[in-house]
């Protein structure tokens, strides 16, 4: 699916207390600044407490947006809205992986479901046993 | 002035008998020859025997015997005769002496019988009034000797006789040379042959050595593959739990092979939790640790919690010596111990108990 026009803008839905945003399509620099502008400006705008991105339908990623889906994680949690990517694809997380990125500050979650769920329980307490997670 | 004219036309008859005899000689000559040709023999006792016998009746001999040096160049063999019976005498050591003597003189002579029985008395029971001989040289060697003796006429051998033998001895050199090139010849065609079919043999035996190494291979591949299958299971432990238990040396190319597995089931079955056992893993150096960390990091971008089990004493030991960071990961005693912490925070997550995000 093509960039239909230069007005075209990667949809954010509200579910409840969640910015919901499902990228399906491949990512372009525009697109992506254009996604960071529109988040930040939900997340002030609208109050929620969680956002999911989904990248299930992503088969491409490059250390750009790698780079920005753990930036827009980072804005967003100094914004008090914690930030779960789900459906990353496995040959992607092992591409990351090699390339020594990761996404620090941002959780992971299976699908949109356990992405949902996660936000949905309370905040962290320390865990006493088995070391770090 | 009549003596003078008998006398010259005495000497005018023997003239013509003499030409007449030369005539003839050069016709036989010519008949051996075509014989040797149109006969084409390849065997030396065939060649000596055809020609023994031509030459014999050309010139009325009862006795006649070609000689040729043995194979060890000392001797003597009798390889024709005709109206000798006793070759031994021929071929003994006195004999051998005179035809020595007889063949170092290179041209055809006539040796009375008492020259003969001076220079070898054993021979004189067989040639009582001398014999005439011919050397036979192949390209300057000589190889043997043609004897002939005992007109039937009675008469002694005369110049032109000998000149004749001469010739014919020429002859058979030629034909004797002949001969020996073709079984050269065929000697080589012979080896050549052999050869070849070695060559074939060795061809064919390369072959089956090279497609038996084909099925070691294959087998080898096959049971590379097995092995590979059989080290890295991914088993379904209970609800949301993977374990992959390791075992053996894990290298750059195993671990991309247990990294991609290991995502495929995780996104496949959508489990929340894997426990990585690496208990049969022996040794780990800085390499190994860090293809374990990628692979929890991987499992974890995903959204899997990864734990890591059953790290061996000398393992933790070495894993510390050599300064390896675990502390991002979930590190346990066993498996059952991984089990039990898997269990209790699927348990939290149904509380809505959490840890940290």
């Amino acid at each position: 699916m093509a960039e239909r026009s230069d007005t075209f803008r990667i949809p954010i839905i509200k579910l409840h207390d969640k910015l919901i945003v499902s990228i399906q399509m491949a990512l372009s620099d525009r697109l992506v600044m254009q996604l960071k502008d529109d988040i930040t400006t939900r997340i002030e705008r609208v109050n929620i407490t969680g956002l999911i991105i989904d990248v299930s339908g992503i088969d491409v990623m490059d250390s750009y947006i790698s780079r920005a889906l753990r930036d827009m994680g980072l804005i967003a949690r100094l914004m008090g809205v914690r930030t779960v990517i789900s459906g990353l694809d496995p040959m992607i997380a092992m591409t990351l992986v090699e390339m020594g990125l990761d996404l620090k500050g941002v959780s992971s979650a299976l699908n949109l479901e356990t992405a949902i769920e996660l936000l949905d329980r309370k905040p962290a307490k320390t865990r006493g046993k088995g070391g770090t997670v | 002035m009549t003596t003078d004219t008998q006398q010259l036309q005495t000497e005018l008859g023997d003239l013509k008998t003499r030409l007449k005899r030369q005539g003839e000689s050069l016709e036989f000559l010519q008949i051996i020859s075509k014989t040797f040709v149109s006969l084409s023999l390849n065997d030396k006792a065939a060649i000596c025997d055809t020609f023994n016998s031509m030459v014999s009746s050309f010139m009325d001999a009862r006795k006649s015997a070609t000689l040729l040096i043995s194979a060890d160049g000392d001797g003597y063999d009798v390889v024709s005769r005709q109206g000798v019976s006793d070759p031994e005498k021929l071929s003994g050591s006195e004999a051998s002496e005179l035809w020595r003597w007889v063949i170092s003189e290179r041209i055809a002579r006539f040796v009375d019988g008492e020259d003969m029985g001076r220079r070898c008395p054993s021979l004189t029971e067989v040639f009582p009034a001398g014999f005439a001989c011919v050397p036979i040289d192949i390209r300057e060697q000589p190889v043997g000797l043609i004897v002939l003796a005992d007109k039937v006429n009675g008469t002694e051998f005369s110049g032109e006789e000998l000149e004749f033998m001469s010739a014919a001895a020429g002859i058979v050199a030629v034909t004797l040379t002949n001969a020996e090139s073709h079984a050269t010849q065929e000697s080589l065609i012979r080896s050549v042959e052999q050869q070849a079919k070695e060559a074939q043999r060795v061809a064919a035996e390369r072959e089956q050595a090279l497609e038996e190494l084909d099925q070691k291979l294959e087998i080898i591949e096959r049971q590379r593959f097995a092995i590979q299958e059989l080290s890295t299971p991914v088993l379904q432990l209970w609800d949301n739990v993977l374990a992959l238990p390791v075992i053996g040396v894990v290298d750059t190319r195993r671990s991309a092979e247990i990294m991609e597995r290991l995502l495929a089931e995780i996104t496949e079955k959508q489990v929340r939790f894997v426990i990585l056992d690496i208990t049969g893993v022996e040794v780990v150096d800085t390499r190994t640790a860090d293809h374990f960390i990628k692979v929890i990091k991987a499992a974890e971008l995903l959204g899997s919690t990864c734990i890591l089990t059953g790290i061996r004493p000398a393992v933790a030991q070495t894993l510390i010596e050599i300064g390896v960071d675990l502390s991002s990961i979930s590190t346990l005693r066993n498996m059952q111990e991984g089990l039990k912490e898997c269990l209790r925070r699927m348990r939290d997550l149904k509380s809505g108990d959490v840890e940290e995000i």
